[in-house]
């Protein structure tokens, strides 16, 4: 359980990075951030959004083998 | 990432003139590099013969330069559109044209004249050079998000091969009963419509930045968004039943027709020449040729392509073996009972 703790944590704070460095939420700052330099930001948050994707099935799917896993060892 | 892109041109800060006037334009470039030319040489092009070539004022910076033209009053001929491209060749750099650059008034030209014209548009559009090395076609609206088709593109890719893929085994499935089959097609259906999510929102935030906003109604926005809810509802239709054989027949049968309705949506809707459409190669096939997807790209576009499916195929093999190992769990459970 220990071990499930410490990497939810992990998780969290990369979770908490992402948000910080994500375009998406710091759009209120700067006005046109997201247009500058070519817009290449536009192009960080596409991939940043692919990615997450990948990231949250993988997690799911993760969550589902646990719950396997918990219910052999319970037998 | 980072494979530049190749130069183009920005702005000008004139985008009418006069017939038989002198102008002169500052030119704002993006990923150019001016000030290195040795020797810059600029034209307005009116058409695939006729142009004239202009002199260099000033080179502010790199990115920004002054030009001088005077435009013949005399035409060679009167011209459907006067509108006339500006066409920059920098020595290291290649050459770079921004259509549609300056509008020549209507009222203005008044001469037409075969002979004294061409001889009017006598600039030369030869010898351009070629850029050297890797980079990206340059493209007004888009910039630097013409890399979005190595993210964006390939998702809706990988989502047909993965649906196709799940109809495969649905069709193997209803052949001989074997539960394997229902897994796979589950796990596929299941990361198919992932990608197909993620391909509307990435559609989204590139749209919002593009077309001015994420949502426009376009033809494929739309198909993909009913295409997508055809396979929610196929989730829908698994968790409905109770018994696993049912559930696997009746699923397998409604992913058949789910796919089947996918090609006329997705292929042959928006082909349609009377449907308009904001993506590239509207009205017609998709646009895998021209400016937009160049051989530059396409080493990357094709190996993205593969790459995604093969990403999607191995997430659906993952969830596939998750089911098997759930059901026999399950299996075993109720006999144990």
């Amino acid at each position: 359980m220990d071990r499930i703790m410490k990497m939810r944590i992990l998780m969290l704070i990369l979770a908490a990075q992402m948000m910080q460095s994500n375009p998406l939420f710091a759009k209120q700052e700067g006005g046109d951030f997201m247009r500058s330099m070519g817009m290449i930001y536009v192009v960080v948050a596409v991939i940043l959004v692919a990615l997450a994707g990948v990231a949250i099935f993988l997690f799911s799917l993760e969550r589902r083998v646990r719950k396997l896993e918990e219910h052999l060892n319970s037998k | 990432m980072l494979i530049p892109l190749k130069p183009g041109i920005l702005s000008i800060d004139q985008t009418t003139a006069d017939a038989g006037s002198q102008v002169r334009l500052t030119v704002t470039g993006y990923n150019t590099s001016f000030s290195d030319a040795e020797s810059l040489r600029v034209w307005l092009k009116f058409d695939d013969r006729f142009a004239v070539s202009g002199d260099i004022v000033e080179v502010v910076g790199p990115r920004t330069v002054v030009l001088d033209f005077t435009i013949p009053g005399v035409f060679p001929y009167r011209p459907d559109a006067l509108d006339l491209s500006l066409v920059i060749d920098h020595p290291v750099d290649g050459a770079f044209v921004m259509p549609g650059a300056l509008f020549i008034r209507p009222s203005s030209v008044t001469e037409i004249d075969e002979s004294a014209g061409a001889e009017a548009w006598n600039g030369q559009i030869s010898n351009l050079h070629d850029r050297q090395g890797i980079s990206f076609p340059f493209r007004s609206i888009l910039y630097e998000t013409i890399r979005n088709t190595f993210y964006h593109v390939p998702l809706w890719f990988a989502m047909i091969a993965l649906l196709a893929a799940s109809m495969g085994h649905s069709v193997k499935y209803l052949r001989g009963f074997d539960a394997h089959h229902d897994r796979r097609a589950a796990a596929l259906a299941q990361v198919g419509l992932l990608f197909g999510i993620l391909g509307l929102v990435t559609g989204a935030i590139w749209a919002n930045y593009s077309w001015g906003k994420p949502w426009s109604n376009d033809i494929k926005q739309l198909v993909s968004a009913i295409a997508l809810l055809i396979y929610l509802a196929y989730f829908v239709l698994r968790m409905a039943f109770d018994s696993p054989e049912q559930r696997a027949r009746v699923s397998a049968v409604f992913n058949i027709f789910a796919f089947a309705a996918l090609i006329p949506l997705l292929f042959v809707i928006p082909r349609l020449n009377a449907i308009d459409s904001l993506h590239p190669g509207n009205a017609g096939n998709p646009g895998f040729g021209g400016e937009d997807l160049d051989n530059t790209m396409r080493l990357v576009f094709y190996p993205a392509i593969i790459g995604w499916i093969l990403l999607g195929l191995w997430m659906a093999g993952l969830s596939a073996r998750y089911f098997a190992v759930r059901d026999r769990l399950l299996d075993e459970g109720e006999h144990n009972d």
